[in-house]
C-alpha cells in the first residue's frame, strides 16, 4: 500500500513542493565521488572530505545538543564511523554529505537513547513561521506556543523530518537519504505530520 | 519573546540558538588523530614477537605510571555497556583476518549477454543480460568478475565477522542460517552495481538440520545492510531438497537413505507396471469406421470380398474376415493418386486379389492373373441409399462405442485409484519405517537442500530464520586458566542445535546468554596475540561465578585447526 501526495489540497500550500535550498550540481557530486573513491583506496585521502564537511556536521550536531564539547565528541564518532564504513559507500546520485548527516543523525539518536536527557531542538523564529505558513495558519491567530506544544507531541522521527525540512531547509532528496526512506515517502510523511499539527493546533484553539 | 519551556514535555526547544563561529568549530578538528584512531582499529591482530611484546609491555608500564601520577581516576574500570561496545566496533568485524573465507572469482564473458556460473559446491548463479552498471549508473559490457563466497556454519560466520543478531520489531533475536552468500561484481578493479530491475538468481546448495526427514523446514532471505547495521528481511527462501542422486556419494551404501531411495524406486516401478497391466487387461474397443461417399466421377470396382465372391490370395495381408466391418454395398473407388489403369485390365478375367491396407482410407489392390498383374490404389466407398444406410448404422455404432469407452475409462479410473491408494499406503509405510530408523539414531538429522532466491543488490545474503536469544545471566567472571581476567572483549557462543553465533561482551557486568537444552561452546580471541581461549558449558544455566577459559595451544594456524579447536567433539 502507498500513498500519493495530494499537492492541491486546501491544507497544504503550493510552496510545499518547491525546493527551499540550493542543491549540489551533478558535476560537483561526480568530482566528489572521485575523492571518495580515492579515500576508499587510501583513508589518508579522506582529509579533504573531512575538512569540507566537519563544520556542517558539527553544526548539525550542535543544533541537536547545544553543547560544543559534546558536539565535538559526537563529530569525531561520526567521522570515525564514516571512515570505517567508507568501503561500502556507493554513489547514489545524492551528495556525500547526506550520507554523513545520516550517520550524524544516528549518532545523536544513540546519544540520547543512552542518556535520559531531553533531545535539543533548535528553532529559529522565522523558520517556525515557515511551518505555520506551510500549514496555512497565516489567517488564523496562531501563536508560537501553540506550535511548540504541537511539535512537542511528535515522535522523534517525525520531529526530525520537520527539523530537516523547515528548520534546516533541506531538499526532500537529501532528507530521504538521511532518513533512509524514499523521496516521495519523505513528502507524504511531512504532509501528514503537518496535517496532524494543524488539526492539533485548531483543536487547541476551539478548546 | 515567549518562554515556551514550561510547555515542553518531550523536547528541549532552543530558540535562536547562538552557534559557535567557524574558527571555534575548526579548533575541534584533528584529522590526524582521527586517522590514527582509525588505523589503530584496522591493524590486524597478529601475533607479536616476544621482543616486541616486551617492548610494548615496558612502554605501557611506563605510560601507565605516568598516567597514574597525572591522571587520577583513569584506572577505574571501563564499564562499557554491550551496546556501546558493539557500536564502537565495525559492524562486520573480522576477528582473524588471515583465516577469513576468501572470495572465488569467476567471470562473465560479456555483461550484455549475462551468463550462468556453476561452483564446485553445486551452487549456481544466473546473471541476467545487461545486469551491471558502473558507479555513474551507466550499463557496462565486456568481461565482468563475479566475486562469490559461501558461508555455511558457525566457524564461517565467526571468521568472516558477520553478526547474526536480528532486530525483529524491536526484539533482539538471532538468525539461524541455512547458508549465506556474499556476491559482488568488479570490472577493471572497480566495483559494479546491479542495474535497476535486475536480479541475480541464486541456487545455494547447503545442508540443514531437519526435524523430520520428509518435511522441508521454512527459511527466509535476509540482506545485510552494513550502513544501517542490520539484517533486512527480503523474501521467502524457496527451499527444496537436493536431488537424492546428488547426495548419494556421501551416504553409506547400507544407510536408511539409500534403502529408502532403492525401495521407493521399486515401489514406483511396481506402480507403473500395475498401471500398464490395468490398461492392457482392459483394451480399448475398436472404433467404427465412418462410411465414405463415392466421388461420382472416379472409376469404381465392384468387388465383394466379404461373401467370398472374389477370392483373396492366401498371402494377402487382408482376408475376408478383416473386411467384415465394411458396410453393405461397399465398392472400391480408384483413387486419383493410383497408378494409371490400363484400359485392357477391364477385359481380363482376373483370378484372385491381394489387398493391403495403407491407411484408414487407402488400400493397395493387386489384381492377379497367371500371366499378369495390375496394382491400383483404391478406397471403399458407397453410393446413394447404401451410403445413407451405412451412415445411420455408423452413428448407432459410434454411440455404442462412446458408451463402451466411457465404461472402460470409469473402470480404469476406479482401479487406478485403488492402485494409487495402495502405492501411497506402501510409500507412507516405507517413510514411517525410515523415519523411525533415522530418529532412533544418535545425532541430528540433516538433509541437503537447494536455497533459491534472488539478489537485487550486491552484498551478503542469508537464508535463515529468526530464533530467540538465549536466556541471559549476569555476574559471570571471565578468566583464563591462569587466573587472568578477561574483560571487554567479545565472547562468542554457539550451540549444536542452532546454526548461528551469539556475541556478548565478556564482562562481569554484561549479560551472557547460554542455551539451556544444548551443549554450549564459548570462546574469546586475545586481541594482542590472536590466540583463542575456549570454555564448554554442559550445565543448563550459569549461576554467576568464574567461567574458566582454556587457551588453545599451540595457537591455531589455519581454518582446519580452528575447526578442530572449536569443535563440539
Amino acid at each position: 500500500m502507498f500513498s500519493i501526495l495530494q499537492t492541491s489540497t486546501k491544507s497544504v500550500n503550493k510552496r510545499f513542493m518547491s525546493e527551499p535550498q540550493k542543491t549540489v550540481s551533478a558535476a560537483a557530486m561526480e568530482a566528489e565521488w572521485q575523492e571518495i573513491q580515492a579515500a576508499q583506496q587510501n583513508p589518508a585521502r579522506f582529509r579533504p572530505l573531512y575538512e569540507r564537511y566537519y563544520e556542517p556536521i558539527f553544526r548539525f550536531v550542535f543544533r541537536r545538543t547545544a553543547d560544543s564539547d559534546l558536539s565535538a565528541d559526537l563529530c569525531s564518532q561520526v567521522f570515525l564511523k564514516a571512515l570505517q564504513r567508507l568501503g561500502s559507500y556507493q554513489f547514489r546520485g545524492v551528495p556525500f554529505s547526506a550520507w554523513l548527516f545520516r550517520i550524524a543523525s544516528n549518532e545523536v539518536a544513540q546519544h540520547y537513547r543512552h542518556n535520559s536527557q531531553k533531545r535539543t531542538v533548535s528553532v529559529e523564529e522565522n523558520t517556525l513561521g515557515d511551518v505555520a505558513e506551510e500549514m496555512e495558519l497565516d489567517g488564523e491567530l496562531w501563536q508560537v506556543e501553540d506550535l511548540v506544544v504541537a511539535l512537542d507531541t511528535l515522535k522523534p522521527e517525525e520531529l526530525e523530518l520537520i527539523e530537516l525540512r523547515f528548520f534546516e531547509q533541506r531538499p526532500f532528496k537529501a532528507i530521504a537519504e538521511i532518513l533512509n526512506i524514499t523521496e516521495s515517502n519523505a513528502k507524504v510523511k511531512t504532509y501528514r505530520i503537518l496535517e496532524r499539527l494543524k488539526k492539533r493546533i485548531q483543536g487547541q484553539k476551539t478548546k | 519573546m515567549l518562554k515556551p519551556r514550561a510547555m515542553e514535555k518531550n523536547y528541549n526547544f532552543k530558540f535562536n540558538l547562538e552557534e559557535p563561529d567557524g574558527d571555534a568549530i575548526k579548533k575541534h578538528m584533528d584529522f590526524d588523530a582521527l586517522l590514527g584512531q582509525f588505523e589503530q582499529e584496522q591493524v590486524p591482530r597478529k601475533r607479536q614477537t616476544r621482543l616486541r611484546r616486551l617492548t610494548y609491555a615496558i612502554s605501557a608500564t611506563a605510560a601507565a605510571v605516568v598516567l597514574l601520577l597525572f591522571v587520577p581516576g583513569l584506572f577505574q574500570k571501563a564499564n562499557l555497556t554491550p551496546e556501546d561496545y558493539f557500536a564502537r566496533q565495525d559492524f562486520v568485524n573480522v576477528p582473524l583476518p588471515e583465516m577469513n573465507i576468501t572470495h572465488e572469482v569467476k567471470t562473465v564473458a560479456d555483461a550484455h549477454r549475462g551468463g550462468v556460473i556453476d561452483y564446485a559446491s553445486g551452487s549456481r548463479l544466473v546473471i541476467p543480460a545487461a545486469a551491471f552498471m558502473n558507479d555513474r549508473g551507466k550499463l557496462v559490457g565486456g568481461e565482468v568478475e563475479i566475486h562469490y563466497r559461501e558461508l555455511h556454519d558457525y566457524i564461517d560466520f565467526f571468521v568472516s565477522g558477520i553478526p547474526m543478531a536480528y532486530d525483529s520489531l524491536g526484539m533482539q533475536r538471532y538468525l539461524t542460517s541455512a547458508g549465506m552468500v556474499e556476491v559482488f561484481a568488479k570490472q577493471n578493479g572497480r566495483r559494479l552495481r546491479l542495474a535497476p530491475g535486475k536480479a541475480v538468481q541464486v541456487e545455494l546448495r547447503s545442508e540443514v538440520r531437519v526435524q523430520d526427514y520428509f518435511t522441508l523446514p521454512n527459511y527466509y532471505v535476509y540482506r545485510l545492510d552494513t550502513v544501517q547495521r542490520s539484517w533486512e528481511y527480503q523474501n521467502i527462501d524457496m527451499l527444496q531438497f537436493a536431488e537424492q542422486e546428488e547426495w548419494e556419494p556421501g551416504v553409506a551404501t547400507d544407510s536408511p537413505q539409500r534403502r529408502w531411495q532403492q525401495e521407493l524406486r521399486w515401489l514406483e516401478q511396481d506402480y507403473e507396471l500395475a498401471l500398464q497391466e490395468l490398461q492392457a487387461s482392459n483394451p480399448i474397443p475398436a472404433a467404427p469406421v465412418p462410411p465414405r461417399q463415392a466421388a461420382g466421377d472416379r472409376p469404381t470396382l465392384e468387388l465383394d470380398f466379404v461373401n467370398g465372391d472374389i477370392p483373396l490370395d492366401p498371402s494377402s495381408d487382408l482376408q475376408a474376415a478383416d473386411l467384415a466391418y465394411l458396410h453393405r454395398g461397399t465398392i472400391w473407388e480408384i483413387l486419383p493418386e493410383s497408378p494409371q489403369v490400363d484400359p485392357r485390365a477391364f477385359q481380363v478375367e482376373w483370378q484372385q486379389v491381394k489387398l493391403r491396407r495403407i491407411n484408414a482410407r487407402q488400400f493397395e489392390l493387386t489384381l492377379q492373373h497367371s500371366q499378369n498383374e495390375e496394382t491400383l490404389l483404391v478406397a471403399p466407398v458407397l453410393f446413394g441409399e447404401d451410403y445413407q444406410g451405412a451412415l445411420q448404422k455408423y452413428e448407432q455404432e459410434q454411440a455404442a462405442y462412446a458408451a463402451q469407452v466411457e465404461v472402460r475409462e470409469q473402470q480404469i479410473a476406479e482401479a487406478s485409484e485403488g492402485l494409487q491408494a495402495t502405492f501411497a499406503e506402501r510409500k507412507a509405510s516405507l517413510q514411517e519405517r525410515l523415519s523411525q530408523e533415522l530418529n532412533s539414531r544418535p545425532g541430528p538429522l540433516r538433509r541437503k537442500v537447494i536455497n533459491r532466491f534472488v539478489v537485487t543488490e550486491f552484498g551478503i545474503w542469508n537464508c535463515a530464520r529468526p530464533t530467540s536469544a538465549p536466556q541471559t545471566t549476569t555476574g559471570v567472571n571471565y578468566v583464563l586458566e591462569n587466573g587472568e581476567a578477561i574483560e571487554n572483549t567479545t565472547a562468542y557462543v554457539v550451540n549444536e542445535a542452532q546454526n548461528t553465533i551469539f556475541r556478548y561482551l565478556a564482562s562481569s557486568t554484561a549479560p551472557l546468554g547460554v542455551t539451556a537444552d544444548a551443549d554450549n561452546l564459548l570462546w574469546v580471541v586475545n586481541g594482542t596475540t590472536g590466540g583463542i581461549s575456549v570454555a564448554r558449558l554442559d550445565q543448563p544455566f550459569l549461576d554467576g561465578g568464574d567461567l574458566v577459559f582454556k587457551t588453545v595451544t599451540p595457537p591455531v594456524q589455519n581454518q582446519a585447526e580452528l575447526r578442530a579447536a572449536l569443535s563440539f567433539e
